[in-house]
């Protein structure tokens, strides 16, 4: 009986049956604008993106697709043909968007986190059907977006946004199956928005 | 019945002392702009087991819990790290064997990583709050650590 209904409830979470807490957007100024630079129009700036991952991206499958993630979300607010990764410019513009793409992914149970009962709590949840931190991934995001202009950063913000990989019995007639591809997105999203309200 | 709850739930609260630590003199209360906060590398998957970058020191420090693999935060300030490559345990591994000891020896066995490899150098890093920092590595030839730490 058990297993019965253990293994299916295994299989879904590892075909990806579960879904993401989305944490608020934290945002942080880190260079007060020194100059009033009156309408200037930032979302026709060439974009220049650079992304980090504590996970090695050609490991997970999830994650690989992360790059065309990123300049999907990007493209979406920089309506232009210059959003693109640093490796692919041959030498920087004068005046650019420099798009800092961090993801924290952590997999090591740390303190608070339920430490390393998530594996027994993860059982026991699938157990009794109830709704826990499955184990798997909580991440972190951290989108830094930097005016750039001679050299010097005009502008410098940066926007953090966690989420919390859930699953359980009760999600699987009604979740949104996001992807960690997914919360990234939105973090981008999120964080374009935040940005050019204030730059408005 | 009660008695495979009862011991299922005292396995899990002894577990739930085994956290790694995230924050080395700040917490999570402390906001980003007055915090540095440093990330490190890791490879592999889930599901058949990781390799990546730990700390073994700080300030010659050592503790006797372990810090976290992939990011730790700090008050801005001069820090001086001791590197390990360390196997983590996949999926597979911890169904299978699930204690540490299992894990350890099944990944030096599946992955040749060696946990008690320590880098030979120090690394200093002056950090600046509102910073972003990322320790990554790559082995060489002679199968040693090179450790690299870049400002975001």
């Amino acid at each position: 009986m058990l297993k019965i209904i253990v293994i299916p409830i295994i299989l879904l979470m590892i075909q990806g049956c579960s879904t993401f807490r989305i944490g608020d957007l934290q945002s942080y100024r880190l260079v007060a604008s020194s100059t009033n630079e009156p309408n200037i129009n930032l979302q026709s700036l060439p974009v220049v993106i650079t992304h980090h991952a504590t996970l090695g991206m050609d490991s997970d499958w999830e994650i690989s697709a992360t790059k065309k993630a990123i300049i999907e979300a990007t493209k979406e607010k920089f309506n232009n043909n210059k959003v693109n990764f640093i490796e692919n410019y041959d030498s920087l513009p004068n005046e650019y968007i420099k798009l800092m793409v961090v993801q924290d992914l952590a997999f090591d149970m740390r303190e608070g986190d339920f430490g390393g009962a998530r594996y027994t709590l993860a059982i026991i949840s699938g157990i009794s059907l109830m709704t826990i931190p499955a184990i798997d991934y909580d991440t972190e995001n951290y989108i830094k977006i930097v005016h750039m202009k001679d050299g010097k950063e005009v502008q410098s913000h940066v926007y953090i946004q966690d989420s919390r990989r859930m699953f359980g019995a009760i999600f699987l007639f009604s979740s949104p199956f996001l992807t960690m591809n997914d919360t990234l997105q939105r973090s981008l999203s999120d964080s374009f928005q935040e940005f050019f309200s204030n730059e408005s | 019945m009660n008695l495979k709850i009862a011991t299922i739930m005292f396995i899990s609260l002894i577990l739930s002392g085994c956290g790694k630590i995230a924050y080395y003199n700040t917490s999570e209360e402390v906001p980003f702009n007055k915090k540095s906060i440093l990330l490190l590398q890791t490879t592999g998957n889930e599901f058949s087991g990781r390799q990546g970058l730990t700390i073994k020191s700080i300030n010659d420090t050592k503790k006797d819990k372990s810090y976290s693999n992939t990011k730790i935060e700090f008050l801005p300030g001069a820090y001086e790290f001791e590197f390990a490559i360390q196997g983590l345990g996949g999926m597979v591994e911890a169904f299978a064997l699930g204690m540490a000891g299992g894990t350890a020896a099944s990944n030096t066995y599946l992955h040749g990583v060696n946990r008690t490899k320590n880098t030979s150098n120090k690394y200093k890093i002056d950090m600046k709050a509102g910073r972003i920092y990322f320790a990554s590595y790559t082995i060489d030839e002679k199968n040693n650590p090179l450790i690299s730490i870049e400002e975001l």
